[in-house]
């Protein structure tokens, strides 16, 4: 466990060869999986010629410059793919030290965020901390965070996991804390976020199935009495299943959804040619990204996109289990699980089979922190798959 | 360092398999959204994002047989308003309310709906627009719509019926013809972002509207005028209700005119009286009186059961069960033959005559005559006959009939089942319409025969017995010189609240020229003359004054030269007989003329001048020059028409329209007066002709559009 000693700026830079540490410790570093190398490029990549075609008119008509959202898109596409080198090589095992301040200093950034005055309120439900003169969302550092955290915490015994209060328990603590001050932000998406992947981590880590399902049946009606609470959750909620009811009101957003992946068809209207784009369809470079996708490029570039999760499932995953020890397992599960997680309920609520919540589209959608974050997991992902037991 | 064990791998396997199917699952929904319901979704949205501004087709004329035209489109400015794009809905209707005249409270209101569209003021006068233009006005919008305009006023006003205000034919030619004539509207769809703003570069699908057809009527636009001269003039005269009359072309099956009075004007519809619009020669059953005797005669006389030489006895009256039937003149002709009964017009002997022939037989010609079911001409609103049933009709329903009573029909039931007579035997369907014009070929609706009513022979000896009629007989008022004219006069009582009235008649005249091969066939009716009664003296008269024309009008040569004198000394009926020394006189060439200087020629040769409207110059005059007229004979004077043809369009510089979109260089052109041609779509990089050019209004603007590259 040493810091920096798997840096790998040396020579030409390349990243992907892959070369051993110098100073040798019992842990050698190998070539990170290629393939989820590859995956996560393509999506980054793609993400940003679709924040583009999406936003130039809305940016236009707002800001009078089409590349607005794109050209801050890229800046923090650059500043992740730095983040994204660093973590694929800093050794995971280092975040296993650090993992208590980690999650002290995400836990304290999204409590600050909650500080009338400090937090600034972005998009309506997400808040942002300014930090050196960026943007920060506390609420997509603390997915991460907690990620690590639990890792750790589960890793140290696992037979503690089988038990409820020494091992499940604990991490509801930890977990319901953090989406307790996420619901205040109020951010519904990223919340369900967490604790959908706290709940897989804790399955992973050997929690009992029956303890799991204690759990579950003990959230359900909380959520439920959250969503009944605010008025504007339920009519969300409901909306889904029939958008039709109230196609200006609240089934606007799905209606318009629908319609620009309707239009799309097979192989789509064409890059850059979408429609709906024209302000039809709400938040059309943010959360209905995906929309924008079917319309331009058809079933073939929404199947497309699907694919790539899935192969960053199947390669997250295969990571995870080849990982030498318990730690970088769930660490690479949790990350996993975080991105895909993410990408299910963000395609689910576009395709109008979930309520509308709230969720980005990883690498895809615009937003500095989200993307920031992804790609410094993604990192993480692929360092612990230098480690792969071939 | 803690190796993983194979629990976790095996619940990380778990994990992957149940995210595999979930992504699975979403991909399978994308399918559906995709590819089985995509196509319909995707028009929906398109739906919603495009507003469409439809562009209304030019409705085809309708023009007499040579041409004339009777109704024509003109070009006129709609406003319009996007209600979202008005800033201040309270202050665009107070300036706009006073221009456009309607209501502010009313304007605001309707600048206020939840709508994309809704209309300000159809059809505006050139000055209206004009002023509405100057206050440039946010959120509204123009549109050319076509007006209809009748530019020969009420001439033929119920035959051609009129548009509404969508150019929808709603009554008359126009409304049976309304296919025809509506042509197909066109769009200029254009894409709008949902704020209302519309899209840059977004591609405008610009369907062009495709004009109607024209329509030329059987209706010669001369012969039309004349009807409806002479027929105004008797009913005037003769303070009557109204009147109709019909000319027909026998052969054929032609219309060549349909006058009724009181007419109206289709330019003002809707200040009329709906009853006026309706055209009384297709629409008013009536009884016809003694002129249905020539068909009572020709049934007669094609079964066998009498011809001219037969010999009767009319002792005045004749029972039938039920009734006495007198003659009209109360009088009796003693030992006769049919001939001179027929001239007289003896009901009791055409009573004998029916009840000879029978009452099966009698109602077999009804049909063949076509009197028992409407013609079938192309013109809505065609009423049948009144008929008793057949296995209802008691022996005096036989007899009144044979003079006409009791039964009831149309006149042009009547003037075809007569025309049956003049061209030799055979039933055609009246025709109105001579064909349509689509797109410049001409398409012409031949004559179509019904069937064959009586024999050739037959039909000569009822002419010969009209002919006797008119020579020796009650006819004579109708006689025209040069030409041998049959005819048959009538009287019919009228049914007043289901009552044979005493004192309210319909004077009929129904006759053919020339004898031999009729050319023209013309009946007339007047409702309720209070001066006279009798047909001979109030119908005749004007069926020789139309016939006179239209005989000369047609080029029909005289089939009894020898009482021609000067070449058409008598052909009108003003040409009054106090001077008969008079010399004839050459029409002078009044063409092109102010109106004024028109009406001094002919003064100057003692000729008077009869203008058909309103207008500065003339633009056509009937007779043509040249020919010879009696002094005092009338000369009819066509002014030209402001919106008609002839005028020389004015003159427009064609406006720069390069760099606009096609909405707004539509505008800008339309407000020159400009017709535009569009292929491409995007912008406008090309205008031919070149801005800047002088060209006449209504010219044709080429707009070459293409998408720039950004």
């Amino acid at each position: 466990m040493r810091l920096g000693g798997d840096m790998d700026f040396e020579g030409n830079g390349t990243l992907t060869r892959g070369r051993r540490a110098k100073s040798g410790p019992a842990r050698k570093a190998g070539s990170p999986d290629t393939i989820l190398l590859a995956t996560v490029l393509a999506l980054v990549a793609f993400g940003l010629v679709m924040v583009y075609s999406a936003s130039s008119y809305s940016a236009l008509v707002r800001f009078g410059d089409s590349l607005f959202y794109f050209r801050r898109q890229g800046i923090w596409a650059v500043l992740g793919l730095v983040a994204m080198i660093v973590t694929l090589n800093l050794d995971y095992n280092l975040y296993r030290r650090y993992a208590r301040p980690i999650l002290f200093l995400g836990m304290l950034l999204l409590g600050v965020s909650l500080i009338p005055g400090i937090g600034t309120m972005a998009r309506g439900s997400q808040r942002a901390v300014m930090i050196g003169g960026i943007s920060v969302s506390p609420a997509e550092m603390i997915k991460l965070c907690l990620v690590i955290y639990l890792s750790h915490g589960m890793c140290r015994a696992p037979a503690k996991m089988r038990s409820f209060w020494a091992g499940v328990w604990p991490t509801l603590m930890i977990v319901g804390a953090a989406v307790a001050m996420i619901l205040m932000q109020p951010d519904l998406g990223t919340a369900i976020t967490v604790a959908g992947t706290a709940f897989f981590l804790l399955y992973a880590a050997g929690a009992r199935v029956v303890h799991l399902a204690v759990v579950a049946g003990t959230a359900a009606p909380i959520v439920w009495y959250l969503i009944k609470e605010e008025p504007y959750r339920m009519r969300r909620f409901l909306a889904f299943l029939d958008p039709w009811a109230d196609p200006m009101g609240i089934g606007f957003h799905i209606i318009q959804s629908l319609y620009a992946l309707g239009a799309g068809r097979a192989f789509g209207v064409g890059l850059g040619a979408s429609h709906q784009k024209f302000l039809y369809l709400p938040e059309q470079h943010t959360d209905f990204i995906f929309a924008i996708v079917g319309e331009e490029l058809g079933f073939a570039g929404t199947a497309l996109i699907v694919l790539l999760f899935g192969v960053l499932l199947w390669r997250g995953l295969t990571t995870a289990a080849l990982s030498p020890d318990s730690f970088g397992s769930l660490l690479a599960a949790g990350i996993t699980v975080m991105i895909v997680l993410q990408a299910t309920i963000n395609i689910g609520v576009v395709t109008s089979v979930l309520p509308v919540t709230g969720i980005p589209l990883p690498f895809i959608s615009y937003g500095g922190s989200s993307l920031m974050v992804t790609m410094m997991s993604a990192g993480i992902l692929l360092n612990v798959s230098r480690y792969s037991k071939a | 360092m803690r190796s993983p064990g194979t629990a976790l791998r095996t619940r990380v396997l778990h994990v992957l398999i149940l995210f595999f199917l979930a992504l699975l699952m979403l991909t399978a929904r994308l399918g559906y959204i995709q590819l089985v319901r995509g196509g319909e979704l995707g028009e929906r949205a398109q739906v919603l994002r495009t507003r469409e501004i439809s562009i209304h087709p030019k409705r085809g004329a309708i023009r007499d047989i040579h041409g004339r035209e009777l109704a024509i489109s003109v070009d006129v400015d709609s406003l319009y308003a996007v209600p979202a794009e008005v800033v201040d809905p309270q202050v665009a209707a107070s300036s706009l309310a006073p221009i456009v005249g309607l209501a502010e409270e009313d304007l605001v209101e309707r600048l206020s709906r939840a709508t994309s569209f809704v209309w300000i003021q159809r059809k505006m006068s050139t000055d209206m627009s004009a002023a509405v233009r100057e206050l440039d006005l946010q959120g509204f919008h123009w549109t050319r719509e076509s007006e209809r305009y009748y530019p020969k006023g009420d001439l033929a006003g119920q035959l051609l019926g009129f548009a509404g205000i969508d150019n929808q034919g709603l009554e008359g030619v126009e409304f049976t013809y309304d296919d025809v004539l509506r042509g197909e509207g066109g769009s200029i769809v254009v894409e709008f972002d949902a704020d209302g703003r519309q899209i840059p570069r977004a591609t405008y699908s610009h369907f062009p509207a495709t004009p109607g057809h024209d329509i030329y009527l059987t209706i010669d636009e001369v012969l039309q005028y004349v009807a409806e001269k002479a027929l105004a003039r008797v009913v005037e005269e003769q303070d009557a209700r109204g009147g109709v009359v019909v000319l027909m072309e026998p052969a054929t099956g032609r219309v060549l005119a349909m006058a009724s009075s009181p007419g109206f004007d289709p330019n003002r519809w809707a200040e009329f009286e709906p009853s006026l619009w309706r055209n009384p020669i297709i629409s008013s059953p009536d009884h016809p009186g003694s002129v249905f005797k020539p068909i009572t005669a020709a049934a007669a006389i094609d079964a066998g059961v009498v011809n001219g030489d037969t010999r009767f006895h009319d002792p005045g009256h004749i029972r039938v069960p039920g009734a006495t039937i007198r003659n009209w003149d109360l009088g009796s002709l003693g030992d006769t033959d049919f001939r001179t009964a027929f001239a007289k017009s003896a009901n009791v002997i055409f009573v004998k005559v029916a009840q000879n022939l029978g009452m099966d037989r009698f109602y077999n010609y009804l049909r063949d005559f076509g009197f028992a079911s409407p013609t079938g001409i192309a013109l809505p609103g065609e009423a049948d006959s009144i008929i008793p049933e057949q296995s209802g009709a008691r022996p005096v329903d036989l007899a009144v009939m044979s003079f006409g009573q009791t039964l009831a029909v149309t006149p042009l039931q009547l003037a075809s089942g007569m025309s049956a007579i003049a061209n030799g035997g055979e039933l055609m369907l009246p025709r109105i319409v001579d064909g349509v014009s689509r797109d410049g070929i001409f398409e012409p609706t031949g004559p179509e025969v019904l069937r064959r009513v009586i024999s050739e022979q037959a039909a000569a000896q009822v002419r010969d017995l009209m002919v006797y009629t008119v020579e020796e007989g009650t006819a004579a008022p109708a006689s025209i010189p040069g030409y041998v004219v049959g005819g048959k006069t009538g009287t019919a009582q009228k049914t007043v609240d289901g009552r044979v009235s005493t004192e309210d008649f319909i004077s009929t005249f129904v006759g053919f020229a020339p004898a031999l091969e009729p050319a023209v066939l013309c009946f007339v009716a007047v409702d309720e003359p209070k001066e006279d009664r009798f047909g001979s003296v109030v119908a005749a008269p004007i069926f020789k004054e139309v016939v006179a024309e239209a005989l000369r009008h047609l080029d029909v040569p005289p089939d009894r030269p020898e009482e021609v004198r000067p070449q058409a000394s008598e052909v009108t009926s003003e040409a009054t007989d106090e001077d008969e020394e008079s010399e004839a006189v050459p029409v002078p060439d009044v063409r092109g003329l102010d109106l004024k200087e028109a009406l001094d020629l002919l003064g100057e040769q003692s000729l008077e001048g009869a203008p058909t409207d309103e207008g500065e110059r003339v633009a056509e005059q009937f007779p043509s020059p040249g020919t010879l007229l009696e002094p005092g004979s009338t000369v009819i004077i066509y002014p030209e028409m402001i919106a008609g043809d002839d005028v020389a369009p004015d003159h427009v510089t064609v406006p720069n329209v390069s760099g606009k979109g096609l909405r707004s260089a539509a505008e800008i052109l339309g407000e020159a007066n400009l017709r535009m041609e569009v292929s491409g779509s995007g912008l406008i990089v090309r205008q031919e002709p070149r801005a800047g050019t002088t060209v006449p209004e209504g010219t044709l603007v080429r707009l070459e559009l293409e998408v720039p590259e950004d």
